[in-house]
């Protein structure tokens, strides 16, 4: 503590005082000399509040500091209070910078404060300062490493406190914007000691919802309120949740480290909450545009069709279509008449060179053969007329002699001389006695007749 | 084409769709019954959507007990 209570003036008006012992001052001017003496003095003062009085109409807050041996009545103009932007309670370590003011009508002593802080709050910055760079330097910060929630979060899980108003304000905020968000909360004690680890828990079981996206949010608080947002494990467990998180904690300058690390930070709850869904006027707009562009395009499509149709429609084949197809068949038939025509006479003319040639080779060949065959020709006559002659003379005198022995040997020349033939019934011709019997017709040939005659008796030749 | 019923689709399922066949129809690349059939599934869809937004209510709940649960259990190993 740098006060140098003894220096200068004041030690030798308290000597001055102690040679006079014989000659008292008053009561005012003791107090006026204290408070001469104290009042210009600045101290910085930590120690813990213990008592805290703020009354509405009060120009000022009255507060009492302590440590183990000793409380300090200390009071604040409300202004500089405000501008502290610490809400003073009861247990809560503090650090004060000003000075001394005695009161003489009352001879109270009380410490006015001019400026009020956390204690250890230089410390506690620092430590946090370290940590962001920490994390910082391992890339959980990097922009690149962050995913974009989708355009419009159909489900989001908002972690927040069960009392505050922001659960109120980010509801309210998206039932104006966008009642299609389905919101689920997710209670968790934002501030002192369990904070960081019940906010690490929540992040896990919200995850496991799979929302679209997580709010992680409170309202605004002095730096030591919002140190739990600066917890590393709590920083740790947003960059490996699966849902992208964002953030929205305290005011606008309040920056923690999970909002560094978060995947959107947004700068209050209530910009949170706007960030998870377009409002639903512009879906509205956008569903518009597209309904037109719809209709537009259908438009496009009947009206390219209809062209369509009406230019083949007016094509030859299908608006006159008896002449075009007459006029495609008889030009076909002309064309081909045509080749027939030329065709024919060709086919013609090779026939005839053909055949022309064909008789004049007969006409050589049958030249060749007349002049040849005519010489042997004759005389083949020639020996064919004096073998003739020769040929009739033996064969004549050969018929005579054979027609002598035919006759000798004819059966009728055997009848003439008086034998007989004997047919039996079946007009077979009897050569033995046993091909007859008594009684059986007989027919007997002569040589002039036939006799019809009976067997009467059969005796065997002598 | 996926024609499953527009109720069951989410609204950026439905979004999603919807975009799709004007995106189609703006090919102008089907046949014309195709795009017919399109451009209905498309007015359906509009008009879920549309309703949607319009007659939605909010919903709100809250994941009580388990982080309450978890948590204590978690204070009580660490005092």
């Amino acid at each position: 503590m740098a006060w140098d209570l003894y220096g200068g003036q004041q030690a030798d008006v308290f000597n001055e005082n102690k040679q006079n012992e014989a000659k008292p001052c008053s009561v005012t001017d003791a107090l006026l000399f204290a408070k001469s003496q104290l009042e210009g003095v600045q101290l910085c003062v930590e120690g813990e509040v213990s008592q805290v009085k703020d009354g509405a109409g009060y120009k000022a807050i009255y507060f009492t500091l302590a440590d183990e041996q000793s409380a300090l009545d200390c009071m604040m103009w409300r202004r500089n209070y405000l501008a502290a932007q610490l809400e003073l309670r009861p247990g809560l370590k503090v650090q004060i910078t000003g000075h001394f003011s005695v009161y003489p009508a009352k001879g109270r002593m009380q410490f006015e404060a001019l400026k009020l802080g956390l204690a250890g709050e230089g410390d506690l910055r620092a430590r946090v300062d370290k940590l962001a760079r920490k994390l910082a330097a391992e890339g959980l910060m990097d922009p690149a490493r962050k995913r974009k929630p989708p355009e419009f979060c159909q489900r989001v899980v908002v972690i927040t406190s069960p009392n505050g108003k922001v659960k109120d304000d980010v509801a309210r905020t998206l039932r104006r914007r966008n009642p299609l968000v389905e919101l689920i909360y997710c209670p968790v004690t934002v501030e002192g000691a369990t904070a960081a680890s019940q906010m690490t828990y929540a992040l896990s079981y919200a995850a496991a919802i799979q929302p679209d996206a997580i709010l992680l949010v409170r309202g605004g608080g002095s730096y030591e309120d919002l140190m739990p947002f600066n917890d590393e494990s709590l920083a740790r467990a947003i960059v490996a949740c699966p849902i992208p998180v964002i953030t929205g904690i305290g005011h606008e300058p309040d920056t923690t480290i999970c909002d560094m690390v978060a995947d959107v930070r947004a700068s209050t709850p209530t910009a949170a909450a706007e960030s998870v869904a377009p409002a639903a006027i512009d879906l509205l707009n956008g569903l518009n545009i597209l309904a037109a562009r719809m209709y537009n395009s259908m438009q496009t499509i009947i009206g390219q069709k209809k062209q369509q149709l009406a230019s083949v429609s007016s094509r030859p084949i299908l608006a006159n279509p008896v002449e075009y197809l007459y006029k495609s068949r008889s030009d076909m038939l002309d064309l081909t008449s045509d080749r027939l025509h030329a065709a024919l006479p060709n086919m013609i003319t090779r026939k005839q060179e053909h055949l022309n040639h064909t008789a004049q080779r007969l006409i050589q060949a049958s030249r060749y053969i007349t002049v040849r065959g005519a010489s042997s020709l004759e005389r083949l006559v020639t020996q064919m007329i004096n073998l003739g002659p020769y040929l009739y003379d033996s064969r004549q005198k050969n018929m005579a002699v054979l027609a002598g022995k035919l006759n000798a040997l004819s059966p009728l020349a055997v009848l003439s001389r008086g034998y007989s033939i004997v047919y039996n019934e079946d007009n077979r011709i009897v050569s033995k006695a046993d091909q007859l019997g008594i009684g059986s017709n007989i027919e007997v040939r002569l040589s002039d007749a036939q006799v019809a005659a009976k067997v009467t008796g059969i005796k065997p030749a002598d | 084409m996926n024609m499953q019923d527009v109720s069951t689709l989410s609204y950026n399922e439905a979004q999603a769709e919807l975009e799709q066949i004007v995106r189609a129809l703006e090919s102008n690349q089907l046949e014309l019954e195709d795009s017919l059939e399109l451009y209905q599934r498309g007015v359906e869809l509009i008009s879920s959507l549309r309703s949607r937004l319009t007659n939605a209510e909010q919903r709100v709940s809250a994941l009580m007990g388990q982080i309450q649960i978890e948590t204590d259990d978690r204070d009580s190993t660490l005092s």
